[in-house]
């Protein structure tokens, strides 16, 4: 009975690290994620940049980030091994979804928006664009 | 006979002191590993500045440590630890100065009397041609050489400087310049030029001393004149200091202290208070703050009282004990979340927020309902098992009687330790 009670509080305590140690861990993994998002937001951005350059206009219309992705792909603006943060690090070409990247410009192709939303709830995670938010310091 | 161990045996009050100064060695400690590590992001920022950048115009750098002054700089140290120069970014700092089409991050890199040795292009959200073309211009790039950081700081004329811009890169040159000035400029005395901040003393921090000495006067004036009133005085401490002056001391209050700045103008008398709770306890080991002045204790012991003792269950000798490594676990939490900069409101793990009302969060909500509603079955739950911030100065506090090494203590020794190993993980660690 003694040994029993003994074995009932050592679950306990286990289970209470266990428990900790999870949310701990999930927490951390938001965080990678969050970081991963942030540098493939900047990447795509030095390839928005590379083609302003080329074109000396933005790339001209609106469009979710998996076609800014393989319009930048195709003309060697952006690295064939680009990874999408959102599915587990897979490949943009091989897993294009779920992504969270859409693309903005006005009607002269002046001006760009870069924005990560979450795929789930739509939040907007970050924003770099060529007017207010030109970092993401 | 002679007894080896009864010599060896240190006297009980030389036994207490020493272990007096070791707890309050264990907290110092924590605090200085923490603080040691906000310095390190601040001044590394999202792109911490690596050794090789740095070897690149002091190949003798071998470590990196954050000054953690005004200038937010990293220190550059050879292989026998001397100090050979200063390593810093114009990022954050820069992020409103626009090239073409973004701001750069510039590193800047002095010798031990801030004198600059070299600058360099670390990352840019500007056109890469133009960032190249700038980076390519030897003349541009080594145009910062020798002068000290004071003399940069002051540049308000780039050609008056002698800074040229860079043909077919003007805007992204001139941008990288005006960070270049802009970092300069901080922690620097051209800012100490203004008049300092001034000293805030009003009406919350006197009602929060007046709490104070009030606590104080009930724990240490027994007569029963005094002690008649203590149910009122417990009956102010919710209503006033919770719900009103909100003031609670908590541990996102406290990390937030260690990680920045001590609010020294803006919030003496929360700081005086708060050195208080933790000095009072050390010094007389009474807990005045948990005993008589915490609001969420002093709503749980009105609570303890709804249901009568003997129709509680009672917690098992076992149970009590796995549950009093709640406290210290939320510690190891809050370590983690500081050291990680993990998306975790450490509000949201204590109830006190919760006396904010309208500010509270869910998190914090729960935990102070589930608190309260545990302790009208089990006494005192929430303050014995599950606030961390009562576990700490419960830690510093001085026994009365005999005192010895406990489990207590050695978590202590297990929570510096955690702190000094985070301490030592490189910045990349924690996805940085």
């Amino acid at each position: 009975m003694k040994r029993k009670k003994k074995a009932k509080n050592w679950l306990l305590l286990i289970g209470m690290i266990a428990t900790l140690g999870a949310w701990m861990i999930h927490l951390s993994q938001d965080r990678l994620l969050d970081q991963r998002v942030r540098s493939l937001i900047l990447t795509i951005q030095q390839g928005v940049q590379r083609y302003h350059v080329a074109e000396e206009a933005y790339p001209p219309k609106s469009m979710s980030g998996i076609d800014l992705i393989k319009l930048l792909q195709e003309r060697g603006e952006l690295s064939d091994a680009l990874a999408n943060p959102w599915a587990s690090g897979a490949r943009f070409s091989e897993s294009p979804t779920p992504n969270g990247i859409a693309y903005e410009t006005d009607i002269f192709a002046e001006s760009f928006a870069i924005i990560a939303t979450d795929p789930e709830t739509g939040d907007v995670l970050y924003r770099l664009d060529s007017s207010e938010n030109p970092s993401l310091e | 006979m002679f007894d080896r161990r009864a010599a060896f045996r240190l006297p009980s009050r030389i036994k207490k002191t020493f272990l007096q100064l070791y707890r309050l060695a264990i907290l110092a400690g924590i605090v200085l590993f923490v603080r040691q590590h906000a310095d390190r992001v601040r001044a590394d920022g999202d792109w911490p500045i690596s050794v090789n950048e740095v070897q690149a115009f002091l190949p003798e750098a071998t470590t990196l440590r954050a000054t953690g002054d005004q200038r937010n700089s990293l220190e550059i140290l050879d292989n026998q630890r001397n100090a050979i120069g200063f390593a810093m970014r114009s990022m954050p700092y820069s992020k409103e100065i626009v090239g073409y089409s973004g701001p750069s991050d510039v590193l800047m890199i002095t010798d031990k009397d801030e004198r600059m040795l070299g600058i360099a292009i670390r990352s840019s959200y500007d056109t890469p041609s133009h960032v190249e073309d700038v980076e390519i211009d030897r003349r541009f790039m080594k145009r910062w050489n020798e002068r000290t950081l004071t003399e940069v700081a002051a540049i308000t004329d780039l050609s008056d400087a002698g800074i040229y811009s860079v043909a077919g890169a003007t805007r992204t040159s001139e941008a990288v310049a005006w960070s270049i000035t802009e970092r300069a400029q901080v922690g620097g005395s051209a800012g100490a030029a203004t008049a300092g901040p001034k000293w805030q003393w009003d009406w919350r921090d006197t009602a929060m001393i007046s709490f104070l000495l009030l606590g104080c006067l009930f724990a240490f004036q027994k007569g029963k004149r005094l002690q008649k009133w203590r149910p009122l005085f417990s009956i102010a401490t919710i209503l006033i200091f919770g719900l009103l002056l909100t003031d609670l001391v908590a541990q996102s209050l406290l990390i937030g202290w260690v990680e920045s700045r001590v609010p020294w103008y803006s919030a003496l008398g929360t700081i005086l208070f708060v050195f208080a709770v933790f000095a009072i306890p050390w010094f007389t080991s009474q807990p005045v703050y948990c005993q008589f002045i915490c609001p969420h204790g002093n709503l749980q012991r009105w609570l303890m009282k709804v249901i009568p003792a003997k129709r509680k269950p009672r917690l098992g000798e076992g149970t009590k004990w796995a549950l009093s490594f709640l406290p210290p676990l939320l510690l190891m939490v809050v370590l983690l979340t500081s050291f990680w900069q993990l998306e975790l409101d450490l509000a949201s793990i204590e109830p006190f927020d919760a006396y904010a009302l309208r500010a509270a969060g869910i998190g914090t909500i729960l935990v102070a309902i589930v608190g309260l509603a545990a302790s009208t079955i089990i006494p005192m739950a929430y303050c014995k098992y599950g606030c961390p911030t009562g576990w700490l100065l419960d830690f510093v506090r001085k026994r009365s009687g005999k005192d010895r090494f406990s489990l207590a203590d050695g978590l202590g020794l297990a929570l510096l330790g955690l702190a000094f190993l985070l301490s030592r993980l490189p910045l990349s660690a924690f996805a940085i």
